[in-house]
């Protein structure tokens, strides 16, 4: 299995680990609940290495990412980011990713890591002959997500010439600080040097930071807050990462999200641009805007129970969907899901969820849960 | 490390066993709680139940995952601890005292035959 080059470090925090797309990550490190909850009140940490980063850039780059990228890119101010999805000619989803434009002709992809080939292959064969060229960085560049309330204070402190409160979200900018630091004896170096990067981004529904450094400084860096933040930021596992995703009703590839599911049915529909001329899915997808079979709903358990992915959802007698996504959510201390239902039934107000041999009881709600 | 306690039996599903007479008092062990994480949900049987022998008799939610919990013997539900189900904290907080979650009077002497002792255990955790 892969290991990030926090794995040492990880173990001697107590971290439990779990295999997640290859790689041997901590799911938590004391008590998930409460690394969950210091992203909501405080700061946390989490060790996001094996996520993948590609960079387009050419002169045909703005182009060629607005045609295999759902949203918009073109009228993008620089260091700014935009999330969508790639999607195959059917309006499947390949990958959903956040876009940073770092230069007119020059853009960068946070993908998830157990899609880093697949899209890798994807951008690689849909070039044509455009002057592009895209570059796999995902060995090149580990990641730390800090995330929480108090992020913004802590790494304003750390790195007090980067300027990060001013870094708006959904914005990405360079490390002063850690680029002076380190860029001289770096092994291996980014093009265009672009070696310490900060977005204001996250998948936890709180404000914060996304770091992207090189693998071979990334134990530097997290040692360094650690110990500067003692008990402030927190290490957190990617079991918190995951509730607090759901909690906000974010997707997740492989869970909402899937090569034979459009982003419409996802209940995403807000991140396509159908004004753009082409893009990869385009037609498929206008297809699925006026007739779709299936969408997503947001649902919470009546009595204490908790569902999880693959369970049945029923209204009545009749099967009508499966749960994608759930769990307990400890802000609500409450079960709280998602699941992909027929569409005919989206407008029940209750269904029931089969969790081993009984039915329980959800309402259909809004998400955010919180 | 986490605590297996001599005097008990157990099963490879990281159940802990008590014998008093033919009544087993069973409940999931220390090592088992701590892998399961906090602990918010359980489901157990009713009084009078009857199981066969590796059978589902209810199950344990932690925020992460939901694990079954498995008979180690044939029998029938004589007692459930209640507290338990109105506070599954308990199972973290004590997995082999106030965490305890049924009696079962065994129909079958040996099945006990099959279960590991505190060392056997021991040695499987380890591994």
């Amino acid at each position: 299995m892969k290991v990030t080059p926090l794995f040492d470090i990880h173990k001697k925090y107590n971290a439990k680990f779990v295999n997640f797309n290859g790689w041997e990550m901590p799911v938590w490190f004391e008590d998930l609940r409460k690394e969950h909850l210091q992203v909501r009140k405080g700061a946390g940490v989490f060790d996001v290495s094996h996520m993948g980063e590609i960079e387009i850039s050419g002169k045909d780059a703005e182009t060629y990412v607005d045609y295999i990228f759902t949203n918009k890119v073109s009228d993008l101010s620089l260091g700014q980011a935009r999330y969508g999805f790639i999607c195959n000619t059917h309006g499947g989803v390949v990958d959903d990713i956040i876009v940073y434009k770092l230069d007119f002709d020059r853009f960068f992809l946070c993908v998830n890591a157990g899609n880093i080939e697949n899209v890798f292959s994807w951008l690689t064969t849909n070039i044509d002959n455009r002057d592009v060229s895209v570059v796999n960085l995902s060995s090149f560049y580990g990641q730390l997500a800090i995330q929480g309330p108090k992020a913004v204070e802590y790494i304003d402190t750390l790195f007090p010439d980067s300027n990060v409160r001013l870094i708006k979200k959904y914005n990405i900018s360079n490390i002063l600080e850690l680029e002076n630091l380190y860029s001289s004896n770096l092994e291996w170096k980014c093009p265009n040097n672009n070696n310490f990067l900060i977005a204001r981004t996250g998948y936890t529904g709180e404000d914060g930071f996304e770091l992207f450094v090189p693998n071979e400084k990334i134990l530097d860096i997290y040692e360094q807050i650690l110990k500067e933040f003692e008990s402030k930021i927190k290490p957190c596992g990617l079991g918190s990462r995951d509730t607090l995703r759901i909690e906000m009703g974010f997707p997740l590839h492989g869970n909402e999200l899937r090569s034979n599911l459009t982003p419409i049915e996802a209940n995403l529909a807000r991140f396509i641009n159908f004004d753009k001329k082409d893009f990869i899915g385009k037609d498929a997808l206008e297809k699925v805007l006026y007739s779709n079979n299936s969408c997503l709903v947001g649902f919470k358990m009546h009595e204490k129970s908790v569902p999880r992915s693959g369970y049945k959802v029923f209204s009545s007698d009749s099967e009508i969907g499966f749960v994608t996504s759930g769990t307990f959510s400890p802000v609500l201390e409450q079960g709280v899901g998602l699941a992909l239902i027929d569409s005919e039934h989206k407008d029940l107000d209750q269904i029931s969820i089969q969790i081993r041999d009984s039915y329980k009881c959800a309402s259909i709600v809004n998400y955010p849960f919180i | 490390m986490s605590e297996v306690k001599v005097e008990c039996k157990y099963t490879e599903e990281h159940e802990w066993i008590s014998l008093e007479e033919e009544i087993l008092t069973i409940g999931i062990t220390d090592h088992a709680q701590e892998s399961l994480g906090e602990i918010v949900f359980i489901e157990l049987p009713k009084v009078g139940e009857t199981f066969s022998k590796s059978s589902i008799f209810g199950a344990v939610e932690s925020t992460k995952s939901v694990s079954d919990l498995y008979t180690p013997v044939s029998g029938v539900v004589t007692e459930v601890n209640t507290s338990v189900e109105n506070q599954p904290e308990l199972i973290n907080q004590s997995p082999y005292n106030e965490g305890w979650m049924i009696k079962i009077k065994a129909s079958n002497v040996s099945d006990l035959e099959t279960l590991l002792s505190a060392e056997e255990y021991k040695n499987l955790i380890e591994e």
